[in-house]
């Protein structure tokens, strides 16, 4: 397998596309907002609900737009890298409240969103015989699961409590199936910008 | 859950998604049009540019064509 690896131009593009979206994350979801959204409106169990359902979907959004726009490998990481740095910066920098729960900006949620690229990136690289689109929701399936278990194993424990495991098949289905549509939305949003860009191109 | 529901926060972050995704979408859209605009333009540009190249050899082919029945 021949790797066409991420260079200047092509990672300050995914870089970019990473800081705009961990901006996005911080000023569309205001603190309070998941856990309400998940716990007291849709009345799901937690810990993890808010991490499978908004958290690890709009991250999946974010690197696989960015991976799918580079076309180069390392895109998604370098996308999911920048948004989690960029995030704890304005967190830091700015002040910004955020549910300690899940220990936004700290350096596990850093190396939670490292570990969700890591695996983003490989499914995008080893899956490149498979169609763009199951591609794209595989690779949001799977990394949407890992951060999910990173944060039952690593985060939850030290920030609030285990996951209760009756409530692990639940979740986690759920995980997979916000991850494949997720990775399914972030295919159709990357192709249409794509066109919009080779229109301009052309000229 | 920990803490008790904001209500206040989760109708702030539906008005932002909703404003984030009217501007997307708005922005996307005239994006496109000024591109489709640019490049039918430019067509329209390159047709009449052949029109006018062909213009001498029509006239010639019309000029030949008239000949017979002077």
């Amino acid at each position: 397998m021949k790797l066409n690896v991420i260079r200047g131009q092509e990672a300050a593009t995914c870089a970019a596309i990473g800081t705009a979206g961990a901006l996005i994350f911080l000023f569309a979801f205001p603190k309070g907002s998941i856990t309400t959204l998940v716990h007291a409106v849709l009345g799901l169990p937690g810990p993890g609900t808010g991490i499978a359902l908004v958290v690890g979907p709009f991250l999946i959004l974010v690197a696989i737009i960015a991976s799918l726009l580079s076309r180069a490998d390392g895109g998604a990481l370098v996308a999911s890298f920048m948004f989690a740095v960029a995030y704890a910066l304005v967190v830091r920098l700015l002040g910004i409240p955020t549910n300690p729960k899940g220990a936004f900006g700290s350096g596990w949620f850093i190396a939670a969103v490292v570990a969700f690229g890591i695996v983003a990136e490989a499914t995008m690289v080893v899956g490149k015989a498979v169609k763009d689109v199951w591609r794209c929701m595989i690779a949001g399936a799977l990394a949407n699961a890992v951060l999910l278990v990173f944060y039952w194993m690593m985060i939850f424990p030290r920030t609030y409590e285990w996951v209760d495991w009756s409530d692990v098949p639940l979740l986690m289905g759920l995980c997979l199936l916000c991850g494949l549509a997720s990775g399914c939305v972030a295919w159709g949003i990357s192709r249409a910008l794509s066109s919009v860009f080779a229109l301009e191109e052309k000229e | 859950m920990c803490g008790p529901p904001d209500f206040e926060a989760l109708h702030t972050c539906v008005t932002r998604l909703a404003e984030l995704s009217a501007a997307g979408v708005t922005t996307c859209s005239v994006c496109m049009a000024a591109s489709l605009c640019r490049r039918c333009r430019g067509k329209r540009g390159e047709r009449d540019d052949g029109i006018l190249c062909d213009v001498p050899g029509r006239l010639a082919v019309e000029g030949l064509s008239e000949q017979p029945d002077t």
